[in-house]
């Protein structure tokens, strides 16, 4: 796998309602490169999920498109979009009877137009996913029988297995220790910068995005509070009202971004974070 | 890495079909009277050209058409239980669990009961009321599931499940309401049967059989996708509404075919695709034909015995019965539980 051309995905001033009544998005914008790692970070029911769920073709916007190098997303055929755009849920349910293996060969779907079995280079593809994320070593154990971590390892191959342009992520770190965090986010960043891949990753982690990110979109309530560099974002005065939180700065030596601490709920000022739901 | 090669594949479904085909060698030596008609007797009578002698007749119009009615049964089972039990993603799953069956019951029912005495294309009049009320309740499914497009699979189950309970409401009310001779036919045809009635009553059901066979082991890669969820599914670009309905009309209505013509045969459609499962992995690829081929051997095999059994039953109490079979669904629990129960003690869990 070496870099190609490089990719743009981009929302442009997307909405989406629900049920036409209540907007969950409201002209919500962010353009994804090759290359780039966003982190979008934000309050619960921000809207965070529904943006990624529109740059994956998930859901079809209700105002603004999302195009994939100038083509919207809804004038193109899925496989084709399937083989630009991988996308990882928060939750992947579990599959009965599935080999961690088995999982990661599912990634090739789009890749294998009508043939009806693996050929090697789908197998070539898995393995040296499964090499990049570790998770050789229980190929053929069931992903049943995995540890949260391992199987949200192997959910990762799978994405990565499907040779993607772009890498959409929502919270692949929760539920994972510290070390399976940063894991994943060094994966993440090794993407990026090695094979060009353009990165979007939900998350509620303020120092893993500001650490592994290049650029990051804060959202409250369906809409873009900010966007630009981690130094723009993730800062306490920014992040304070957003969260209705006191947040403390702490520098840590040697490191230019310094780590971010809630350490307080702001009393008195009681409304509420999210869309309240 | 494990995965399916061209050479397991092949080894497997090769394996399934043999056993296929030396049924199918042996079914016209076997039946009831099996010491009247042997299988010599049955084969050299094919050999010699002889097509008017009994052995013939008994050999292969009665014999091998019973087992042809009970492969397309088992066979269409098979598959439609592995394919619920994927898109439901629940073990529990089986043809009937829309309620297909409590429709198809419901309908022949109604024909015992009207006493409705015709017949169509060798159908019988039952056959044809059963297959309308199995289309019926798919139909309200259908409906509902296009009026609410949010409709998940556990809805959809919920809606499955309840016009099933309906359909039985309506049968208990209606044999509240039926003479003794008319209830004793409903709860015989209940139990399900491949009484011969030889190839007039299979060669229709065929025609509808043969297409959903072929369009539902088509869907195997895209339920392969299913199993890991709506979202990946729909995100690596299957089309999951395409994916779901043909899953649920075609499974559907081969199922409703096979109960107008046999009955609510029960068990196979439950437990064979999970003994597949359990055997050969849950990869759709594998798992759909295996289990549509494994369910025809079962079901035939099954139907030998209830014939041989109650030949038995005949010789050791001297009397001829009123029926030449046990009824086909208790024979299969009877075969089946056992064999289920000592393969999940040995293998393990279906949640894995």
């Amino acid at each position: 796998m070496s870099k190609r051309t490089p990719t743009t995905l981009s929302a442009e001033s997307v909405c989406y309602s629900f049920d036409g009544r209540r907007d969950f998005l409201v002209d919500v914008s962010l353009t994804a490169t090759s290359g780039e790692c966003w982190g979008i970070v934000g309050p619960n029911g921000a809207g965070k999920s529904t943006l990624l769920r529109l740059l994956g073709a998930l859901s079809k916007p209700s105002g603004g498109t999302v195009r994939l190098d100038g083509v919207s997303l809804e004038a193109m055929r899925a496989t084709e979009r399937a083989m630009r755009i991988a996308y990882l849920p928060q939750r992947v349910p579990a599959a009965p009877g599935l080999t961690a293996g088995e999982v990661v060969l599912l990634g090739r779907y789009p890749h294998r137009g009508l043939g009806l079995f693996e050929s090697a280079n789908d197998v070539a593809r898995a393995r040296d996913a499964m090499a990049l994320t570790e998770t050789a070593a229980f190929a053929d154990r069931r992903l049943a029988s995995l540890s949260g971590g391992e199987a949200q390892r192997v959910h990762l191959a799978a994405a990565l297995a499907q040779d993607p342009e772009v890498l959409l992520l929502d919270e692949p770190t929760t539920a994972l220790d510290w070390r399976h965090q940063l894991a994943i986010f060094e994966i993440l960043r090794r993407m990026a910068d090695d094979r060009g891949v353009g990165v979007v990753v939900v998350t509620h982690d303020m120092n893993l995005a500001g650490r592994y990110c290049d650029r990051v979109l804060l959202m409250n309530q369906g809409r873009s509070v900010c966007q630009g560099s981690v130094a723009d974002v993730l800062r306490p005065e920014v992040l304070a009202p957003v969260f209705d939180v006191d947040v403390t700065s702490i520098p840590i030596e040697g490191r230019s971004v310094a780590m971010l601490v809630p350490t307080d709920t702001r009393r008195g000022g009681e409304q509420p974070g999210g869309t309240g739901k | 890495m494990r995965h399916l090669s061209a050479a397991r594949f092949w080894g497997t479904i090769s394996a399934c079909v043999g056993g296929l085909a030396v049924v199918l060698v042996i079914s016209p030596g076997i039946g009831t009277q099996w010491d009247a008609v042997g299988w010599r007797d049955a084969w050299s009578s094919l050999l010699a050209g002889d097509y008017d002698s009994m052995a013939f007749t008994i050999g292969f119009d009665l014999r091998l058409a019973r087992t042809l009615l009970a492969l397309q049964a088992g066979v269409t089972l098979g598959l439609c239980g592995a394919v619920f039990q994927t898109l439901f993603r629940n073990a529990l799953a089986t043809p009937y669990t829309l309620g297909v069956v409590n429709g198809g019951s419901l309908g022949a029912l109604l024909a015992v009961k009207l006493g409705l005495a015709w017949s169509f294309l060798g159908l019988t009049s039952v056959s044809i009321a059963s297959f309308l009320g199995s289309l019926i309740v798919i139909g309200l499914i259908l409906l509902i599931t296009r009026a609410n497009r949010r409709m998940g699979t556990a809805e959809l189950l919920l809606a499955g499940v309840t016009m099933g309970l309906f359909c039985s409401a309506m049968m208990m009310l209606v044999t509240y309401l039926s003479n003794q001779r008319e209830t004793f036919s409903i709860v015989r045809w209940m139990m399900g049967s491949l009484e011969a009635l030889g190839t007039q009553q299979s060669a229709p059901s065929l025609v509808l059989l043969l297409p959903s066979w072929i369009l539902l082991l088509l869907q195997a890669r895209g339920l392969n996708q299913y199993l890991l969820g709506e979202d990946v599914a729909a995100s690596r670009g299957v089309n999951i509404r395409r994916l779901q309905l043909t899953c649920l009309i075609f499974a559907s209505l081969a199922t409703a075919a096979v109960v107008a013509v046999c009955g609510p045969i029960g068990f196979v459609g439950l437990v064979v695709p999970q003994m597949t499962a359990l055997m050969l992995g849950r990869d759709c690829r594998l798992l759909l034909p295996a289990s549509a081929l494994i369910g025809g051997v079962f079901l035939a095999m099954c139907d030998w015995l209830s014939q041989i059994a109650m030949g038995l039953w005949a010789a050791i109490s001297g009397s001829a019965s009123a029926s030449a079979s046990l009824p086909i669904g208790v024979v299969t629990a009877i075969v089946g539980v056992p064999i289920f129960l000592v393969l999940l003690y040995r293998r393990g869990s279906f949640a894995e």
